[in-house]
């Protein structure tokens, strides 16, 4: 008992400090660490609120394999910034009926806030997102990506999605002869 | 990990960079004739945006409208949250029919418009095929053509209403009815009178709920309004044909009956004037006051007549007078569950009963007729 006292106190110590501690360390696929607020965590990620509720953080950072380094610094970066941002209320009100719900408009910072990012980011961020269950993120990363897509060519849709054209020049002609309407110019 | 190559090749090719619960989230956000675009991108595209499933998820996002343009010799698909048009059917009038007064819907996505006089027209928008009712027979020789689509949910059949006043010869209006089956043998039947007099001009008369056509009975003269109540209700089975033998009592008369009130419902203080809608499956009687306030009755149980106020709805003033001649019509609850409106000449607003507010949604004014179109663009 007395040998282990110190190595103990230790023990307690630390854990007292991890559940004071107001923020949790998550630890990307490549390794990198990112501190986030445990509070935004919790509220803006059903999986992180569950890790967190569960005991299941690390301290010395949660291995998040799924998602890599660039993509975890933008949903922490999320985080960060709606922590100061918007009062969990609405954000509990949107996500009641999101199965059905028309969609949210996304805030003024959300929109600049994912405007900035590549493609590739964009798509990267959108699974993180829906991988730990980010409903407010997902859903303005979706809007987004469905922004993006309006007004371009299905060439341009193929590229930026990574498609093979699996069409016959026939079959394309019939699909365009099927709904001439949604082919108009207004 | 290394197990799920044959998975992850099969997934591949369908979203390309992203998975398919995360693409379907992202293209149920885009518009019906966007989605019909990105139809040729590549063939999972088109499977998914034309999948049933799909289709319906989508149409609960992106409600539409189904309206009678300006010149009423067109059909417009308006996505009600816009009002942007997405698609626009001609309807083939004969030479004798000047221009359309009507336009009911019918899930799954069928419309049916009723011109001056002759046959009607009812299509679903997806394919824009119409089917011309038959040209009356000796069944009926009145003046009146506007027809009333409903489905039969159990053999998911639509039939057709008319219905035409017409003097006896001691001076007593009859009303007859006549039944159409949609596609069967294209002859008009005489149906069976209604137990009263029914109104059936206005979209606020008439609601087809679940197989059944409600209709608001109709006041004929003062004497008469004095002696009735006016939100009795009267109700024809589609499947059977046949009206209930007796009418409803309406919410508020059933209230009064309840309450030991003798004093019929017209003699009443507050001078009241009635709608039926359909929201939720359920008919609605909808009560419009003097001071532009209104209450929503949902019917809970038909047999024993019983309604449930959910809905106490407070207009902004701006609606003032024109409450009385022209007002507001209930058309949906969206997911959110504000309740979107048509309001005076076709402003199309949705109430907030958890915040009282109103927001506007869409201006659809040159729309004569308009009504919920109960389907969707992507797939019938």
């Amino acid at each position: 008992m007395e040998v282990d006292k110190g190595k103990g106190e230790a023990e307690e110590t630390r854990k007292v400090a991890e559940a004071d501690r107001d923020t949790v360390t998550l630890k990307s696929s490549d390794g990198k660490l990112f501190e986030v607020s445990k509070e935004a965590a919790a509220r803006l990620s059903t999986v992180l609120a569950g890790m967190i509720a569960g005991g299941s953080i690390d301290d010395n950072g949660t291995d998040l394999k799924q998602i890599g380094s660039e993509a975890l610094e933008n949903v922490v970066d999320y985080c960060n910034k709606h922590a100061n941002s918007i009062p969990s209320a609405a954000l509990i009100s949107s996500s009641i009926s999101f199965n059905t719900a028309p969609f949210k408009e996304p805030e003024e910072w959300e929109r600049k806030f994912v405007d900035r990012l590549s493609h590739d980011a964009l798509f990267d961020l959108v699974e993180a997102a829906n991988f730990l269950g980010m409903e407010r993120l997902l859903d303005v990363t979706c809007h987004k990506i469905s922004e993006m897509m309006k007004g371009k060519s299905p060439d341009q849709i193929r590229e930026v999605f990574n498609i093979k054209n699996d069409y016959t020049k026939e079959e394309l002609e019939e699909i365009r002869q099927e709904l001439a309407w949604a082919f108009y110019d207004d | 990990m290394g197990g799920n190559k044959d998975e992850g090749q099969e997934k591949a090719p369908l979203a390309g960079v992203l998975p398919e619960d995360i693409l379907r989230e992202i293209l149920l956000r885009l518009p019906a004739d966007a989605l019909c675009r990105l139809r040729l991108v590549c063939q999972p595209w088109r499977s998914l945006t034309s999948d049933p499933g799909f289709a319906k998820a989508h149409a609960a996002r992106h409600p539409l409208i189904a309206g009678l343009d300006r010149t009423r010799c067109a059909v417009h698909i308006v996505d009600m949250m816009s009002g942007r048009v997405l698609r626009r059917i001609p309807v083939p009038l004969g030479a004798s029919q000047r221009h359309c007064t009507d336009l009911t819907t019918a899930q799954p996505g069928l419309v049916c418009v009723s011109p001056n006089r002759g046959p009607s027209f009812a299509f679903d928008p997806v394919d824009a095929v119409v089917t011309a009712t038959p040209t009356r027979n000796a069944a009926g020789s009145g003046i009146e053509c506007r027809s009333i689509l409903g489905l039969v949910p159990s053999t998911g059949h639509h039939k057709v209403l008319r219905f035409q006043l017409e003097s006896t010869n001691a001076g007593l209006l009859v009303q007859r009815c006549l039944v159409l089956t949609l596609n069967g043998d294209r002859r008009w039947r005489a149906g069976p009178r209604p137990p009263v007099i029914v109104d059936w001009h206005r979209s606020g008369d008439r609601v087809v709920v679940d197989g059944v056509a409600y209709f608001l009975r109709r006041l004929l003269n003062l004497r008469d309004s004095a002696n009735v109540d006016p939100d009795s209700i009267a109700s024809f089975d589609l499947a059977t044909e046949k009206w209930r033998p007796t009418t409803m009592a309406g919410p508020a008369s059933s209230i009064l009956a309840r309450s030991g009130d003798t004093t019929k419902l017209s003699q009443h203080k507050h001078r009241l004037q009635f709608q039926l809608a359909q929201l939720e499956g359920c008919l609605v009687t909808v009560h419009h006051y003097r001071d532009c306030s209104m209450n929503l009755w949902f019917l809970v149980d038909a047999d024993k007549g019983i309604w449930d106020k959910k809905y106490s709805v407070q207009c902004e003033t701006r609606c003032d007078m024109s409450h009385v001649c022209d007002p507001p019509h209930p058309l949906v609850i969206l997911g959110d569950g504000r309740i979107v409106f048509r309001l005076k000449g076709g402003v199309i607003r949705a109430y907030d009963a958890s915040t009282t507010m109103w927001a506007d949604l869409a201006n659809l004014q040159g729309y004569p007729v308009l009504g919920l179109h109960q389907g969707s663009l992507l797939c019938s």
